[in-house]
């Protein structure tokens, strides 16, 4: 198989598509004032600048999936580690930049295929999956589509069932359209309500079908793969904003965590309403994951609220609060 | 009384019939029952505030919180339930589990949790963990208004709690027993921190100097002398109270000199030093001017 020379991403396998660059305004300009949800971004690989920028364009909250780390783990303490760290050091980090930090909890697709170490993960989900913050499983599905992926792909939506969560379903980028149907019919096999399930990283092949069925239909904003912006503006056009959201799926890959805020800057510039662009920016992606009743959207929506139960204390503590800005311009460092 | 019929009685007079019959679905359970129900609690039980002063007073005099959070109590009852009804290997498996896999929120219950417990000998590494957290919130569970670390940290641990403290420009008067486990280790410590501090052009907190009235030596007594020439107000008044409440001969004749100064702040005492100094100011950008 013919690896391209860049990191691919953690979802995509290795077809390149070059985007020529057609952005020469400052899309900032376009989107003042408005507020953002990425229901979809990695940020255990980003850096306090791009915390910085999110919250600069307007970056509310985000949804951190659990996933793989680009080369496999060999044990659960390392899996254990990383949910922890979900819910743990990484809320913490974005917190400092007033960023309302979600995540969902699950076995990834492609380390599935251990099939003993995906037996003790599958032990410590339901641990995880309880707590305060976690609004679904995710991100499951199909990688290669092998036998051992659909074992626990199955096996997670029971989980979902089971704790009232919704799903978040990572599709193939190899044979997408046929690997994204069988996801939606595994899934209403298990009977679990398709606006509970969330199938990701969409294209213009599989968009109908997903909406058609009923369930939510996220597109990933990712340089050189197959989901460009500006396609993204044509399918807003044509299905309107109806269960749909766009994410930047933000990794280890070179990505883009500024794909929500400058989409919605093409969809200003070109035409679509500001109704339509909450929708797919923010308000979709927060409607399918307040399902799990573990989201609050007074708790970040006029900046981050304390949070209460952090009391126990005293509440006369001295927060550490927001991080101080760093200036950049200056040559001094203090 | 065992202390989950104590926490019972305060958890019946706060928490509404639904909250009461959830945990009394779950307190009978095996110990993964309860473990499971601690985090579960995050999800079940309504967050408010609640008095737990007199309790919290019956269990060590000097736990001086009045309220904490519904959710956090809910979490102790089931920990106190986990340490009543089951050995302590399995409360130390649990509790282990617990503390590794914990979410923030969680984190800080099992830590404020921790002097409730009747095994601090499993709980210590975990409340030195604590300390060494990045995560503001949880260093604050166990740094203030938390009896633990003064019942139970050996004084190099406690050390490191306090400086680690008043490096990140926290409120070292919120910890429990800070007068009483004052040290010379700790007082020579601040007195190179200080210098460091002065020498990179940024302060001390004021209210820092109080940890090292019964150990003044000849150092010491230079760094008193530098901050009554210091034009910080905080700091003319930090070291007028060490004289006022040190009996050194080392610092006679720093009192004789500043006499004036130390009259100008009588009737102060150190809560008024109890407030917040960065020690990072960094606030002046030369780039700009
Ligand atoms: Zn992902």
């Amino acid at each position: 198989m013919c690896q391209n020379h860049k990191n691919p991403s953690h979802f995509e396998g290795t077809e390149i598509e070059k985007s020529v660059d057609l952005t020469p305004v400052n899309y900032q300009s376009y989107i003042q004032g408005m507020k953002f949800f990425d229901p979809h971004i990695h940020m255990t690989s980003r850096t306090t600048d791009d915390y910085e920028a999110l919250a600069d364009a307007g970056i509310v909250a985000i949804i951190e999936p659990a996933f793989w780390l680009g080369q496999p783990r060999t044990g659960l303490a390392s899996f254990k580690d990383y949910f922890s760290s979900l819910v743990g050091w990484e809320r913490f980090r974005s917190s400092q930049f007033g960023i309302k930090h979600y995540c969902t909890i699950g076995l990834n697709s492609r380390e599935a295929n251990n099939e003993a170490l995906a037996e003790e993960v599958m032990e410590i989900l339901p641990l995880y999956l309880q707590k305060e913050g976690v609004v679904g499983v995710g991100e499951i599905g199909f990688d290669d589509q092998t036998a051992l992926e659909e074992k626990y792909y199955r096996a997670q939506i029971e989980l979902a069932k089971e704790f009232e969560l919704p799903v978040q379903v990572h599709t193939p980028h190899r044979d997408k359209k046929k690997g994204t149907e069988r996801s939606m019919a595994i899934a209403l096999e298990h009977g679990i309500d398709p606006k509970m399930v969330i199938i990701d990283h969409n294209n213009e092949e599989t968009v109908k079908s997903v909406l058609d069925q009923g369930f939510y239909a996220a597109f990933t904003i990712y340089p050189f793969t197959k989901m460009g912006n500006e396609r993204m503006v044509e399918i807003v056009k044509q299905y309107g904003s109806e269960r749909i959201m766009v994410n930047s799926a933000a990794d280890w890959g070179i990505s883009d965590p500024m794909a929500i805020p400058k989409t919605a800057a093409l969809m200003k510039i070109h035409g679509i309403s500001e109704q339509d662009i909450q929708k797919v920016t923010y308000q979709n992606a927060l409607d399918a994951f307040a399902q799990s009743g573990q989201i609050k959207e007074a708790d970040f929506i006029d900046g981050l609220q304390i949070d209460q139960s952090q009391k126990f204390n005293g509440n006369t503590v001295l927060r550490g609060g927001q991080s101080p800005r760093i200036d950049k311009s200056s040559i001094f460092i203090r | 009384m065992k202390k989950s019929a104590e926490l019972t009685k305060i958890l019946q007079a706060n928490l509404s019939d639904v909250n009461l019959q959830w945990i009394n679905s779950k307190k009978k359970g095996e110990a993964k029952d309860l473990a499971l129900a601690f985090v579960l609690a995050g999800r079940k039980i309504e967050s408010k505030e609640i008095s737990v002063f007199d309790f919290l007073q019956t269990i060590d005099p000097n736990w001086n919180l009045e309220t904490c959070n519904a959710i956090s109590l809910v979490r102790a009852y089931f920990l106190v339930l986990l340490e009543e009804n089951y050995e302590k290997e399995i409360f130390q498996k649990w509790i282990n589990e617990l503390f590794e896999t914990a979410e923030i929120n969680e984190s800080i219950a099992l830590i404020q949790f921790l002097s409730l417990s009747s095994y601090p000998d499993i709980v210590i590494s975990r409340a030195k963990d604590a300390v060494r957290s990045n995560i503001g919130s949880i260093f604050d569970a166990i740094a203030f208004n938390n009896p633990f670390p003064f019942n139970y940290f050996e004084e190099a641990a406690w050390n490191q709690l306090i400086l680690k403290c008043i490096f990140n420009d926290k409120p070292i008067h919120q910890i429990i027993g800070l007068n009483e486990r004052r040290n010379i280790a700790l007082a020579e410590t601040l007195s190179d921190f200080a210098h460091e501090r002065w020498a990179a052009h940024r302060r001390v907190p004021s209210q820092v100097w109080r940890l090292v009235i019964p150990f003044i030596n000849d150092e010491i007594a230079k760094d008193i002398e530098r901050l009554f020439l210091s034009e910080d107000e905080k700091d003319q008044l930090a070291a007028s109270l060490v004289c006022l409440e040190s009996e050194s001969a080392y610092l006679k004749g720093l009192i004789e000199q500043n006499s004036s100064k130390i009259k100008k702040f009588e009737g102060f005492n150190w809560s008024h030093l109890e407030v917040n100094e960065p020690i990072y100011t960094g606030q002046e950008d030369v780039s700009k001017s």
